[in-house]
């Protein structure tokens, strides 16, 4: 079973302060994984001392490096560079700043996708709200509504077997992808989850994904940084806006 | 390519993946990504695959026959959760219960303290100054501190595996920034060009002194 082999620590959703929150920050190019030597880092300003003693290197080979300080997780792929806050230090802030200095560093920078990814779980006070919550979110509430006695049994599941290939299928997750409207390139994902952090909880994670421009990233390689930094205020406050709006539909069922 | 971004193949192993379809969008529509189908896909690249670790749920309940309306589905599912909720565990690990934050900039520093300005980022218009004793920063966040430099400052709980909850005031200074020397001797080669282009002769007296 899957679920003998994970090890995490579920929080009861009433002992939950807060959101729980999770920031990462994914870029797509050319990576050479053995570059994000402790030496490196500390010569560039990236490490202070301080972290040195809680430095651990998971993995450092060609293929894949794997980095975990107590504020930041980082794994380094020919193709990827993925930069994730942690829960003991869930800021976002930290992050971006470290894969920013990380990328001016990379030799021949050739930036083709970026993600600003926020993961949000909310404490919930059951998991009717969690179900109500996916009606609201793809409009289906229909005649029966709230009211449906919750002892009732019902025989039928909603989805079909898709040609027999599935077996009693449920709809577990919703997933929902967006245009971009800010003159770049890219879409924007939305995913409703059951948490798993948080029990009962809502997770919520949203992709701003962005592409590099083909037309100009010969002459602009590293356009992409400039989402990082000139363009982080916005893709923060489009992150935090979705969260308030699915908080609206949660706090709408209350 | 590989589309999550999970990074330890261990954890990868130990995670369900799911998939969800989308409606195919409309063929004029220039804004997709490079995606040949024209169809969006469930996974984008730049997905982060860990924050949720995949909800792993319980199995679905028995008996489902026929088609019927997806509201139902969903009921029946929600009440299978409940009645199966998964049973909270002894918190293992450290996390932070983050409350509040700021911006800063540093203005001043004197031999014990510091001043800066503050900006909520909630409240991007509003800037407050403040000024902090030295002793709040680590030494190898001092070793950061001059006039100009930036910070955040968090404040909220930190919940240790022990069960202790502590309120907690953090100054990150910020990382990084300093400049490569690829970088230096472009941007210095760059100042120098403008330098350069300068007609000192048409400039005025006021220039000419700077």
């Amino acid at each position: 079973m899957v679920e003998a082999r994970v090890s995490m620590t579920l929080i009861p959703a009433a002992t939950a302060l807060t959101d729980v929150l999770g920031y990462s920050i994914v870029l797509v190019g050319k990576f050479v994984p053995t570059f994000i030597q402790p030496s490196m880092l500390l010569q560039n300003g990236l490490l202070t001392e301080s972290d040195l003693s809680s430095l651990n290197y998971d993995l450092m080979m060609n293929d894949l490096s794997v980095l975990r300080l107590p504020w930041l997780q980082l794994s380094v792929e020919r193709e990827k560079l993925s930069a994730m806050s942690t829960l003991a230090n869930p800021a976002r802030e930290p992050v971006r700043d470290f894969v920013l200095s990380l990328a001016e560093l990379v030799a021949n920078p050739r930036f083709t996708a970026l993600g600003i990814n926020r993961d949000t779980h909310i404490p919930i006070n059951n998991l009717e709200e969690y179900s109500a919550l996916l009606e609201r979110l793809i409009e289906i509430v229909g005649d029966e509504g709230a009211s449906q006695p919750i002892d009732h049994e019902i025989e039928d599941f909603s989805f079909p077997d898709w040609g027999g290939s599935l077996h009693k299928p449920v709809l577990r997750s919703l997933a929902v992808q967006s245009h971009r409207d800010d003159n770049t390139q890219g879409m924007l994902t939305v995913r409703v989850e059951p948490s798993t952090r948080i029990s009962p909880g809502v997770y919520i994670q949203t992709n701003d994904h962005f592409d590099a421009n083909p037309d100009t990233i010969d002459r602009e390689p590293d356009q992409l940084l400039d989402q990082l930094s000139s363009g982080w205020g916005a893709a923060t406050a489009r992150a935090d806006r979705i969260i308030g709006y699915v908080k609206e539909m949660l706090n709408a069922d209350r | 390519m590989q589309t999550d971004s999970v990074p330890a193949a261990s954890e990868t192993a130990m995670t369900e993946r799911r998939k969800i379809a989308f409606e195919p969008l409309s063929e004029s529509d220039a804004s997709l990504s490079s995606n040949d189908s024209r169809v969006l896909t469930g996974a984008p690249d730049t997905v982060s695959a860990l924050g949720n670790r995949i909800a792993i749920l319980p199995d679905p309940p028995k008996a489902p026959t026929s088609n019927a309306d997806t509201i139902r589905g969903f009921r029946r599912w929600s009440r299978h959760l409940r009645r199966t909720e998964q049973k909270p565990v002894i918190q293992t690990e450290e996390r932070f219960w983050l409350l509040y934050k700021w911006h800063g900039q540093v203005l001043s520093v004197d031999s014990e303290t510091f001043e800066a300005e503050l900006s909520d980022p909630l409240k991007p218009d509003l800037t407050e100054i403040a000024t902090f004793q030295k002793t709040e920063l680590s030494a190898s966040n001092i070793a950061l501190l001059r006039p100009g430099a930036t910070f955040y400052w968090f404040v909220g709980y930190r919940d240790f595996p022990n069960g202790q909850r502590k309120r907690e005031s953090d100054i990150w200074m910020k990382r990084g920034g300093r400049m490569e020397q690829r970088k230096y001797t472009e941007e210095l080669a760059a100042v120098q060009n403008i330098w350069r282009s300068i007609d000192w002769s048409t400039s005025s007296p006021a220039i000419r002194r700077t």
